[in-house]
């Protein structure tokens, strides 16, 4: 029997768990995802795709369920592990007073296997909480185990605070992936295709496989030791067909400096990161639904980007 | 009319500051009809038929005692166990003397086992615990049987240790466990997390319809045992409000039952518990023995048995965290939806930063929404400050609290966690006396044993279970401490005008003890035997029901 990954969102009361939580139920990601959440009223599910409700769990038309943990977290989720042939991913939404490293560790249980600890944090509250007299331990802590962090709410936050805050999310979380989202859609490979996502260090997407949702995703890693032209890499990354879900990288560019590159759905972004590059080149990996790469296509894309080639030619 | 009993007591400690002495009391109807005596009644006594009881004339009362916090319907399951504990624990049947080795601990285990013929019987026992004990495992356990299933249930209930007969009855499939977050199946040790695998199985056992009424019965003894005439039933609905209710309606709503329970719903949190409209519902379902006022329980911080409380600054010494049990502002809101609609407010606080959560959400509502004689009242207080003592009073706060800590925990906690001077004074209850704060004594049954004057003892002396004196600033006077299990009770509860203390109008409740505990020496305090109770006019002799 293959194990279900369980993914868990922590993050403080308010950080936005909940909208993530939607945005997955609601999602058109083709994965069949089994979501245990703190307090059913707080979900919106809309009536005309739920098609059955039994046992406190709601299945939807896409193959999502939904379960309300009532009380006891662990007994619930043995008891959505008890239906694993129906899922092909779990995610826990952790309380927001808990520490998601703890709750995470629920998934050392027969039949389950750990998948990421999505932490998300309310860009525009985030610094202030983790001072906060009551709860800044608590919210730092939530910070410090995320494999991955989104960061919400960034069109609410402060510009000219969001630098600060990133530097300050960044030394909270080390190590851990950073996205930024507006209203909490996250793309669902993006939480799931990665066993052990780490920033900095671009992930081995294929490498956990024996996890389910592992096997809905592929991914194809590219890598130069020579600099890219930036613009031209935008264009071709933004023309990747659909059953790309996400693109990221690192780049360095011909001033010296690095960017980040990253594409969620359609847009685009290409972010100057601070630090100098660790080498002269790239590193790029593309994730993309199960049979949507085409990696000779790819390695021509983008060697077809490389300013050396460009000067040679 | 019925005629009047008149109760002649060689004593009657009245708890009441006016007449604090008398010695005989008058009853009708399961109310008292006047206190003093048999001279002072002679008013009373020419103008109704009367008959006068002599059985207390060698005994003294007291006002019927009160816990405004325990929990019966997890009594059940514990009393279900046999107890092998670090502390001595009074039960209806027995005595059980202190186990604090673990040869001592195995030696009884492996009594008790022989003790019964049966060898297929489950043996449940509940008190394990490392620090006095040391380590026991299954092997350890198949030592002793190889038969019937051993289970150890953990002093803290969130370790369960088990032998392979037991691994067997309870269907725990060992292969499908190993590995398992926080189990360790080749020692058969389950523990946080991992121990719903084992509780569950354990619940199923206890908690079938056959056995949940006896066990019930039994809470009833051990209630009627500390000399309790009412008891707070302090997080009602927490696991599952309609089952709680029938289990009690079937349990106390009788004439067998020497007291009343008034029930304190915990208010939702975590998808679980009351909503508020429901709340308003319940005082409709009232019964002598068994209502509800216009009291809510929240919580703050986390457990003090598992130093889960919450810290303010240094913290713990080893440096982890305490938890919140809702978030600071999931309790402000649910704390503000209640107080603008009248509610009496218990918080469950255990540590300094949980009582100042309490305080700042207290301050906040009094200055949106002023309200007087609101009794908002925090419960436990296991760490706190002096400053916070001097704020409660200023706030108009009241504190029910939970002196065992000292007993059981001050010398663990001095060295591990905590440190001397905050575990020395933890539950300072001197500080609120001399912050003329009115503070009640709780067990919190089961997390300790339900009797008032081991409480009353505790706050009076400060002597630890190790035998020292702790924080002597911190102890309060034999009155204050006898009124915190009487009239203050009642008053942490709302009830002052109906119980806690012996006057003419109010309800016949009494304590009848052995010997007065103002005659006694302090240290004798715990010791005095109990006769039994009245509860509304009616004795009930211990023992004999």
């Amino acid at each position: 029997m293959t194990s279900v990954p369980v993914t868990t969102i922590g993050g403080y009361l308010g950080a936005g768990k909940t909208t993530l939580v939607n945005g997955l139920l609601a999602g058109d990601h083709g994965l069949r995802i089994g979501v245990l959440v703190n307090d059913f009223g707080a979900i919106s599910i809309d009536e005309k795709l739920i098609v059955s409700r039994d046992d406190d769990v709601v299945t939807l038309a896409n193959g999502c369920a939904c379960c309300s943990v009532a009380g006891d977290l662990a007994m619930a989720l043995d008891r959505f592990a008890g239906r694993a042939d129906r899922y092909e991913q779990i995610v826990i939404e952790a309380s927001g007073v808990a520490d998601p490293a703890r709750i995470a560790a629920l998934a050392g249980s027969p039949g389950l296997s750990r998948g990421a600890t999505v932490v998300v944090a309310d860009a525009a509250t985030v610094r202030i909480r983790a001072r906060d007299k009551f709860v800044g331990s608590l919210v730092r802590r939530q910070l410090a185990a995320a494999d991955i962090l989104i960061m919400s709410k960034i069109d609410l936050a402060d510009p000219a605070g969001l630098t600060e805050t990133r530097a300050f999310a960044t030394a909270q979380a080390p190590g851990a992936r950073m996205i930024e989202v507006l209203q909490g859609r996250v793309d669902a490979g993006d939480l799931f295709s990665q066993s052990t996502p780490r920033r900095g260090r671009l992930p081995a997407c294929t490498s956990a496989g024996s996890d389910a949702a592992s096997a809905l995703f592929e991914s194809h890693h590219w890598s130069s030791d020579a600099p890219l032209d930036i613009e031209a890499l935008r264009t071709v990354v933004a023309s990747l067909p659909d059953g790309i879900v996400r693109v990221k990288g690192i780049l360095a560019t011909a001033a010296g400096g690095r960017v980040a590159l990253h594409r969620a759905g359609a847009d685009v972004s290409i972010d100057p990161l601070d630090g100098s590059p660790d080498n002269t080149g790239a590193e790029i990996v593309v994730i993309g639904r199960a049979g949507s790469l085409d990696a000779s296509q790819l390695d021509g894309a983008f060697g077809a980007c490389l300013l050396h080639s460009r000067t040679e030619s | 009319m019925s005629r009047i009993t008149v109760f002649v007591a060689r004593k009657i400690r009245t708890m009441e500051p006016s007449l604090p002495e008398a010695t005989a009391v008058a009853v009708r109807e399961g109310s008292i009809v006047e206190v003093g005596t048999l001279e002072t009644l002679r008013p009373w006594l020419e103008a109704h038929p009367h008959m006068i009881d002599r059985t207390f004339e060698k005994h003294v009362l007291m006002p019927g005692f009160i816990d405004p916090h325990l929990h019966p319907s997890m009594a059940a399951y514990l009393l279900q166990c046999e107890f092998i504990t670090a502390m001595e624990w009074q039960l209806p049947d027995r005595t059980v003397a202190p186990v604090r080795t673990r040869d001592a601990f195995l030696a009884r285990l492996k009594e008790l086992h022989e003790a019964n013929p049966d060898p297929k019987e489950p043996l449940f026992t509940w008190g394990y615990h490392r620090d006095w004990h040391g380590e026991i495992w299954l092997q350890d356990l198949d030592a002793i049987s190889r038969t019937r299933p051993l289970i150890l249930v953990h002093r803290s209930f969130h370790e369960t240790i088990v032998n392979n007969a037991a691994l067997d009855y309870f269907e725990l499939d060992r292969e499908k466990l190993r590995g398992a977050h926080q189990v360790d199946i080749d020692r058969g040790h389950f523990y946080e997390a991992g121990n719903r695998f084992v509780r569950a199985k354990l619940s199923g056992y206890l908690l079938s319809p056959q056995r949940r009424g006896p066990a019930m019965k039994r809470t009833a003894e051990v209630i009627h045992l500390g000399g309790h005439t009412t008891v707070g039933d302090m997080a009602f609905g927490i696991f599952d409000h309609e089952a709680e209710w029938a289990g009690s309606v079937a349990a106390f709503d009788n004439d067998d039952t020497p007291f009343r329970v008034e029930f304190v719903p915990h208010v939702a949190f975590a998808g679980t518990g009351l909503r508020l409209e429901q709340l308003a519902a319940l005082p409709a379902r009232n019964r002598r023995r068994l209502r509800f006022g216009k009291h809510v329980k929240l919580f703050t911080d986390g457990a003090f048995f598992s130093q889960l409380m919450q810290l303010g600054g240094p913290g713990y010494i080893d440096g982890h965290d305490g938890e919140w049990l809702m978030a600071p502002e999931a309790f402000e809101k649910a704390a503000r939806a209640l107080w603008n609609d009248g509610y009496i407010i218990h918080v469950h606080c255990t540590g300094d930063l949980g009582v100042e959560l309490a305080l700042d959400v207290l301050e906040k509502l009094q200055w949106e929404r002023p309200r007087i004689n609101h009794r908002f009242t925090i419960e436990h207080f296991g760490i706190s400050t002096s400053a916070q003592a001097r704020r409660i009073a200023d706030l108009g706060a009241l504190v029910s609290a939970n002196p065992y800590y000292v007993y059981e925990l001050s010398d663990v906690y001095t060295r591990r966690g905590v440190g001397h001077e905050r575990a020395s004074q933890m539950v300072r209850l001197g500080s609120l006396s001399r912050n003329r704060v009115a503070f009640a004594l709780h067990s919190d049954f089961t997390m300790a044993p339900a009797r008032p004057l081991q409480n009353a003892w505790i706050a009076l002396n400060r002597v630890n279970a190790a035998g020292d004196v702790l924080c002597p600033q911190e102890r309060v006077s034999l009155d204050e401490a006898l009124r915190a299990i009487t009239i203050n009770a009642a008053y942490v509860m709302g009830l002052e005008h109906e119980i806690g203390s012996i006057s003419s109008g109010k309800k016949a409740d009494f304590t009848v003890l052995e010997a007065d505990p103002c005659e006694v020496a302090p240290l004798e305090l715990r010791d005095i035997p109990i006769w039994g109770t009245v509860f509304e006019g009616q004795p009930y002799p211990l023992g004999k029901r």
